[in-house]
């Protein structure tokens, strides 16, 4: 499937799951065409539209889609990565879950050397909790560890 | 303008808010002055910063940002041919030629006080045009500013990105999620299924941060990167001579109004301008050679004078309708809204009147920032080149944790974070579609002016469209709206089905 066609059955498959959604939404009897429903409503069925109109006429064209298997792996272990960080913050504490994920991300981006790796993720995460807690006032979690 | 003076002196006096506004064109030109770093995601991840602390402290912080980035971003376009910000393009045709031929520190001079004059007559005319603007804003009925609103989607989703349909499909999506939450006036649920974070909505700054910021540490993270160590040489004399200075005054003045005006505009924006300046002197210069021997494309100073005069005025430029409308001009502007929502202040009309200390606080810092601007880009420019050397290695994790704290510590809750989660996924796709994102920044914050000025015109005239479409002020802007969305539309269908046929 070209890529032109993907985005726009994407496109039409979301609107109409909006169109669904809004038009299941309570009508206000005294003001029939002013009740919550109304942009949702406009908005998706003017995208459904859009897009099927653009299924039988096609505006653009864009390179084939190509989905690279490998950047895909690697972004969804970088996305379950960050998911783990948002679950464990409140619970391990804010500098130790941070210093967690800047250890993984630069082992990630390829800083090399372990000793610097260490000593970096130690500076960046201590130097946020210090810049966000202390010079703004910000709160942050402490958790069991830190 | 007692009031003013009065105002501009207690802000002058005030420790925390000058190295707020010091800070923030130091950080400003040093993000902006690397590649990738554009300056909605510099201040994406700052916002969060400025809701713990004073407001003059918090939006001074802003503006000094604002102004940096824009200034940083031509640094490493005049130097090494990498512009760092959208804006900065055009100044690499004739700054990098003037670097090659060993004119780096001119060069960067010039940028200095093209940006600094550019960026003082926006704040002019700010200053000048938003009070009126304002009052006019005050006669117009919920019909106009639905129109307003409409139109300004139809201009950012007409000239961002490949498509007109692309941007106009992000743009409905934006005001789509802007719907999210609580209703405003029949406080019922839309689009919650029980998820109580969502009762106010999706917020807004962990959005921006996904988009622009998460989603491009995902980038980093997951594609082949070259290390890019940049080797720059070294910068000699910094500022042009008097005589130099004198042959600019034509392409900063050009670039100064084409940047305010085009800044005013809801989507073109600091790359738009800078091209149309650029253009503009390109046609319009009586080409001295016995002052400047080089012509357009192969370094001469007016060519780099009018595009970075533009760029930077665009900073006062975007605030015109930001400020007195409450109608962002882009994706910087929609963040500072945001952030003076967070603050519980409303633009618009109304600004102008309840928050007349704020209006003065935007006004000064914008003129002391630009000010700022070229006393640190004096002093510590060679330091900032010396800087630009630090590798995406570096900068994606510190990205990423300043991105995840700032998300974090809006609702201080890690619900923001899940959402810039979402929305850098999102940004992700994106980018990989061709779709912009900025027309569903844009999206996001019209969305809800749109919806509530569309739900009281319909209030107002019985629950008939006919009545907004038949009222002259709005009618003509909806005219306006359609012609700016389909006329480009039809050609690219059009255009595509000629393409198909050869």
């Amino acid at each position: 499937m070209k890529k032109q066609k993907f985005i726009g059955f994407s496109v039409l498959l979301l609107s109409l799951i909006f169109l669904f959604m809004s038009a299941a939404l309570p009508i206000d009897s005294r003001n029939f065409n002013s009740s919550p429903r109304t942009l949702p409503l406009l908005v998706s069925a003017v995208m459904v539209i859009f897009s099927a109109g653009h299924l039988l006429f096609p505006s653009f064209s864009i390179e084939p889609a190509t989905i690279n298997k490998k950047v895909m792996f690697r972004v969804l272990i970088f996305l379950s990565v960050i998911l783990a960080y948002t679950l464990i913050i409140e619970k391990i504490g804010y500098v130790a879950s941070t210093f967690a994920l800047a250890m993984l991300s630069s082992m990630m981006m390829g800083i090399r050397g372990y000793k610097q790796t260490l000593c970096f993720s130690l500076i960046l995460s201590l130097g946020t909790w210090l810049l966000f807690t202390k010079a703004f006032s910000a709160y942050l979690p402490s958790g069991t560890l830190f | 303008m007692e009031q003013y003076f009065l105002s501009a002196l207690s802000l002058v006096s005030n420790v925390g808010y000058i190295l707020a506004l010091v800070i923030g064109v130091a950080a400003g030109i040093l993000l902006g002055a690397l590649p990738g770093v554009s300056a909605p995601m510099a201040l994406s991840m700052l916002v969060p910063l400025t809701y713990t602390v004073e407001p003059e402290i918090g939006f001074g912080l802003l503006i000094g940002l604002l102004n940096g980035v824009v200034f940083g971003g031509s640094i490493p376009a005049v130097l090494v041919n990498i512009p760092g910000t959208p804006g900065a393009v055009v100044s690499t045709i004739d700054g990098y030629q003037m670097t090659l031929r060993g004119e780096a520190g001119k060069a960067l001079g010039v940028v200095l006080i093209a940006s600094f004059v550019g960026g003082i007559f926006s704040i002019l005319c700010l200053i000048v045009s938003a009070p009126a603007i304002a009052a006019i804003g005050m006669k117009f009925a919920p019909h106009d500013y639905f129109a307003i609103g409409v139109l300004g989607l139809c201009i950012t989703t007409g000239i961002s990105g490949k498509s007109v349909l692309l941007g106009f499909w992000s743009a409905m999506l934006g005001v789509l999620i802007s719907t999210v939450g609580m209703d405003y006036i029949t406080s019922q649920h839309r689009f919650i299924y029980g998820v109580t974070g969502l009762l106010d909505g999706i917020p807004f700054l962990p959005i921006m941060v996904g988009l622009f910021g998460f989603s491009q540490v995902l980038v980093n993270m997951t594609e082949p990167h070259e290390n890019q160590k940049i080797v720059v040489q070294k910068i000699s004399r910094l500022l042009p001579t008097w005589r130099e200075c004198k042959g600019l005054v034509k392409s900063i003045t050009q670039g100064s109004v084409i940047g305010t005006l085009i800044g005013a505009l809801p989507g073109p924006g600091g790359s738009v301008a800078a091209f149309v300046a650029y253009d503009a002197i390109r046609r319009t210069s009586n080409r001295d050679f016995a002052l400047d021997p080089h012509d357009f494309g192969s370094g001469r100073l007016e060519g780099l004078a009018a595009p970075e005069a533009a760029n930077n005025a665009v900073t006062g430029g975007i605030l015109i309708p930001a400020l007195t409308l409450g109608i962002p001009g882009d994706a910087s502007a929609a963040i500072i809204l945001g952030a003076l929502m967070m603050h519980s202040i409303t633009p618009g009309p109304l600004f102008f009147q309840n928050n007349l200390d704020i209006v003065y606080l935007f006004y000064n810092s914008l003129i002391i920032s630009n000010i700022f601007m070229i006393v640190i880009g004096v002093a510590c420019l060679r330091i900032f080149v010396k800087l630009l050397s630090i590798s995406t290695e570096t900068l994606t994790p510190i990205i990423l944790i300043m991105c995840a704290t700032g998300a974090y510590t809006i609702q201080n809750d890690y619900f923001g974070i899940v959402v810039m989660l979402i929305f850098g996924f999102v940004g992700y796709a994106f980018r990989w579609a061709e779709i912009p994102a900025m027309p569903l920044v844009l999206g996001v914050v019209l969305g809800s002016i749109i919806e509530k000025n569309l739900r009281q015109a319909l209030i107002i005239e019985g629950g008939s469209y006919m009545g907004i479409l038949l009222r002259p002020s709005s009618g003509l802007l909806l005219l306006l709206s359609c012609t700016m969305l389909f006329v480009p539309y039809i050609k690219n269908v059009i255009k595509y089905a000629m393409e198909k046929k050869k």
